[in-house]
């Protein structure tokens, strides 16, 4: 077991480098956490990273709170607000002076061109997010059915997620997906 | 703003003290499963509604780019700078080249 300090640099160093290149949103460095955390730091398993990704889609708040819970996972409390932080304070000053630049020139064709440009690589990003995530918490052919029903409910339809999180939490709790 | 990521963020720790508390029990092992199995189908779901109006406008400049990337990072599981610092740039120089 390391000493608490060591693992509180790397979460915030991890973090803060994480939440400047989240382009796509949290979502585009699910596989950059999982990779860290499980495969490299041993900090949980596959099954518990897949559990804390899913109470922090639940849970209300926006989508990057998963990284409280890895940080949680990985130092308790202070794990918890170390993790948080990084994963907001950079990307918070960031967004703060170049949202403005961004904004006042949206015609700009080097802004436009970096908009482009990024968006199919976070969009793969976002890709690998959703194959990382299911390979973790698909461990039959139940939830990969669960995985497939959902992701059709929510392209297809106007349902709000929450009610196929609310399902499928209900029908593990009965048993019926084990 | 504090208070958009504060509340939320004691909200779900508790949540996931929780789950540490009575992970053990099978209702809520499985509760948990179905849960994480339909937050995987969000993602998915995040995934094509992002990648749908790219394919239907410029696939040929767009699709590449999103295939090294899943195979990269998906796939291969490379690290995440790296494959930004090869990927990002290449990406913006071709749409510079080729606008509209």
């Amino acid at each position: 077991m390391k000493p608490l300090g060591d693992t509180l640099s790397v979460l915030a160093v991890q973090f803060a480098l994480l939440s400047l290149m989240a382009f796509g949103g949290a979502n585009a460095v699910v596989p950059e956490i999982h990779r860290q955390a499980v495969d490299i730091r041993h900090w949980m398993s596959d099954r518990e990273f897949a559990a804390l990704f899913a109470i922090a889609q639940a849970a209300p708040g926006p989508n990057f709170l998963v990284s409280t819970l890895i940080g949680w996972k990985a130092a308790g409390i202070a794990g918890a607000l170390v993790a948080t932080l990084g994963m907001c304070a950079p990307s918070c000053v960031l967004t703060y002076w170049i949202s403005k630049l961004w904004d006042r020139r949206r015609e700009a064709p080097w802004r436009v061109a970096i908009g482009a440009g990024l968006a199919p690589v976070a969009v793969g990003l976002v890709c690998s997010s959703a194959f990382v995530l299911a390979r973790a918490a698909d461990r039959n052919w139940r939830l990969a059915a669960v995985t497939g029903l959902c992701a059709a409910a929510l392209s297809f339809s106007r349902i709000s997620p929450l009610w196929c999180l609310a399902a499928a939490a209900a029908l593990g709790f009965a048993g019926a997906l084990a | 703003m504090t208070g958009l990521v504060a509340a939320p963020a004691v909200i779900v720790t508790a949540l996931a003290m929780l789950y540490a508390r009575f992970g053990g029990i099978a209702q809520t092992q499985g509760a948990l499963a179905g849960l994480a199995a339909a937050a995987a189908g969000l993602v998915v779901a995040t995934a094509s509604r992002m990648a749908a109006p790219l394919l239907r406008r410029r696939w040929r400049l767009t699709a590449p780019f999103m295939l090294a990337a899943f195979a990269a990072v998906g796939v291969l599981q490379l690290p995440l700078p790296y494959v930004m610092a090869a990927l990002a740039p290449a990406s913006v120089a071709l749409v510079w080249r080729r606008p509209g």
